[in-house]
């Protein structure tokens, strides 16, 4: 399944560029996501829970930060897990590529997920899958945008400035409050799927 | 395969149903279990706790009064199957009924069960979306009643709550002499529907006064086809109305799975839509 | 996880044993009971080889779990012959029309129709084969067991 998801923040893309590559602070912003271990500078343990109806799933595996261009501003992650109970796995294949859009940055994502064993079988409306794989996504996108926002906001808020420091992976976070990632309620991730059938639905014309 | 291990509760109330859901982690109400318990073998479903409903008294049964058709949330669909009162004043249930699996899992499968399972291909939550039906739910915290547009969240969701029980569902019946029908087609007898029409109408002075057409097995919640019941308000309902009602499943965008694309549930959609407004106007003033 | 003291009474004999609460009641009356005649066919649902009567309804014994059967009755294939292993109306009507090959889905298809036959005693061909829509069967094409259904609707009517 290939997802995209394009956001701007007013946040010069430095900045924008720091923020993305703080892993720790960014991984709250997968829904049902929690970060286990630092394995090293580039590859973090943890785990992702998504619920589906009656069906409730956890992939625990690894997310390596592959082809990491500060001059370009982009940076692959490549995560894998397997689902903790052995009813399969997934491997997620993510891009960020960040461009300056006049004093803020654009964010553009793109998204390779795929899925093995049963959890790829489940549900007979393939089409569902993907469909969460995308209300997922786009809320990752939505919190991250949040996420990077934050850091710009004004002194009036009581973080002290961002470091002048060259961005270097796995620094400790600076001192501001997380952006909350809303937890994953099923309520919540079905509402996009249904905003988005909604719009194909009954009464609409095509 | 062989179900996870788990905990089974059997509680004898519903305030001890309630009071274990909101106790339990990791725990699901066991109705019928002919669709929760599938899942458990296949290990789709691995829950810790497991609370049986079938010995919680106030669950079952049909009553009718002031034109409100209530039925216990634990009613077997069998029991629905044979009830007079579903025969007089639901036949629309009682047409779909026959259509829900086999005798052997309607003789377990519950109403409650199926609405709260909300597969998309149901036909119950279909039924329940034509007659605009408001699902009775309870807790530790109260009773709330919810009308089925709002119960039905999305693929395999509902608004209840993980504390919550659906206790009862609640249709407002139509007048003596209103026309229904309902159609599905499933590649065999008893297997899941790749598309099914339930409907109602009400015909006044000759012209349709009111019609009601669901649909499962299109979206991932029963679809309400509003155009084509838009289209049939003070009409006549001869064959060309009908027509009109049914082409307006044309710009339905259906689901599209191994079993069925989406083409095909569109032109299922409309055929059965048809059928099903056919049969209805034939009943008109039959009962 | 829990386990739990079943008592119920099968074919009208009573049993007692404790047992897993995620054990089904085709396992359960299987291996613990002995009554190896309900068979697991898929184990979710859908060929009907392991159906049984659970208060005289039939019903899928591997969508339940044991220890819902508590306190109940149930009658599995091991119940329908009578003394000293005398074939019934509705057997002797398998074995003389061909109604099994292999026997896997016959203990089913015979639960089945033994709840059929009850509740409709004349059944026409249409009833028989809507009524068997949830017994799989992969040797006969189904064909000898209806014949066998109708004959032996047809023998308890002339008796």
């Amino acid at each position: 399944m290939k997802i995209e998801n394009t956001f701007t923040v007013a946040l010069p893309v430095a900045e924008a560029w720091t923020t993305l590559l703080d892993i720790p602070a960014v991984a709250p912003c997968m829904p049902g996501a929690e970060l286990l271990a630092v394995e090293d500078e580039r590859t973090y343990r943890g785990q992702v829970k998504v619920k589906l109806g009656p069906v409730a799933v956890a992939f625990q595996g690894r997310a390596k930060l592959e082809d990491v261009d500060a001059a370009a501003r982009t940076v692959r992650v490549k995560a894998s897990g397997n689902e903790t109970k052995g009813r399969g796995s997934a491997q997620a294949d993510v891009t960020f590529r960040l461009q300056a859009d006049g004093a803020g940055t654009r964010v553009d994502i793109v998204s390779d997920v795929a899925l093995a064993g049963a959890v790829a079988q489940y549900g007979r409306a393939q089409g569902v899958i993907a469909d969460v794989a995308q209300v997922i996504i786009d809320t990752f996108a939505e919190n991250l945008r949040r996420q990077i926002a934050a850091r710009g906001a004004p002194a009036a808020a009581a973080t002290p400035p961002p470091t002048a420091a060259a961005p270097s992976l796995g620094a400790a976070p600076e001192p501001m409050a997380p952006a909350e990632a809303p937890a994953l309620s099923v309520f919540a991730v079905l509402l996009g799927v249904i905003k988005r059938w909604f719009g194909r639905r009954t009464g609409a014309t095509r | 395969m062989k179900p996870a291990p788990f905990d089974y509760h059997a509680p004898r109330t519903l305030a001890e149903a309630t009071g274990l859901l909101g106790s339990l982690e990791n725990v699901k109400v066991l109705a019928g279990g002919q669709s929760l318990v599938p899942m458990m073998n296949f290990r789709y479903v691995i829950v810790d706790h497991l609370v049986d409903l079938a010995q919680v008294e106030g669950l079952r049964g049909v009553t009718v009064a002031d034109g409100t058709l209530r039925i216990g949330a634990m009613t077997c669909q069998r029991d629905l199957e044979f009830s007079a009162d579903i025969e007089t004043h639901c036949p629309l249930m009682r047409a779909a009924l026959g259509h829900i699996g086999h005798r052997q899992t309607r003789n377990r499968g519950t109403i409650g069960g199926s609405l709260v399972h909300a597969d998309p291909a149901a036909e119950l939550p279909a039924v329940c979306a034509a007659y605009d039906a408001t699902i009775e739910i309870a807790s530790a915290r109260g009773t709330r009643d919810v009308r089925f547009a709002d119960f039905a969240a999305g693929f395999m969701a509902t608004a209840v709550e993980p504390d919550e029980i659906v206790t009862a569902i609640k249709l407002p019946l139509w007048p003596a002499g209103h026309g229904d029908g309902f159609h599905e087609f499933a590649r065999r007898r008893g297997d899941f529907a790749i598309a099914g029409a339930a409907v109602l109408v009400e015909v006044t002075n000759g012209v349709v006064k009111r019609a009601a057409i669901a649909l499962c097995g299109i979206a991932t919640t029963p679809v309400r086809l509003s155009e084509g019941e838009a289209a049939l308000a003070g009409k006549k309902l001869d064959a060309a109305a009908i027509k009109a009602a049914a082409v307006t499943a044309r710009s339905l965008e259906p689901i599209s799975d191994i079993h069925a694309g989406a083409d095909y549930r569109r032109h299922l959609a409309e055929v059965l839509t048809r059928r099903a407004l056919t049969d209805a106007a034939s009943r008109v003033g039959t009962r | 996880m829990s386990t739990h003291a079943i008592k119920l009474s099968v074919n009208g004999k009573a049993h007692e044993r404790s047992a897993e609460a995620r054990i089904t009641l085709a396992d359960f009356l299987r291996h613990q009971l002995g009554l190896t005649g309900t068979h697991v066919g898929c184990e979710h649902g859908v060929c009907g080889a392991c159906t049984v009567l659970i208060d005289g309804r039939t019903a899928r014994a591997c969508l339940m779990f044991a220890v819902q059967a508590q306190g109940r009755e149930i009658t599995t294939v091991e119940g329908l012959a009578g003394a000293g292993g005398k074939l019934n109306v509705l057997q002797q009507a398998f074995h003389e029309h061909h109604g099994l090959q292999c026997g896997f889905c016959t203990p089913g298809m015979l639960m089945t129709l033994t709840e059929l036959l009850r509740d409709n005693p004349d059944p026409s061909e249409a009833q028989v084969r809507d009524a068997l829509t949830g017994n799989l069967c992969r040797c006969t094409g189904y064909g000898g067991i209806v014949a066998a259904a109708l004959a032996a609707a047809r023998t308890t009517k002339d008796t």
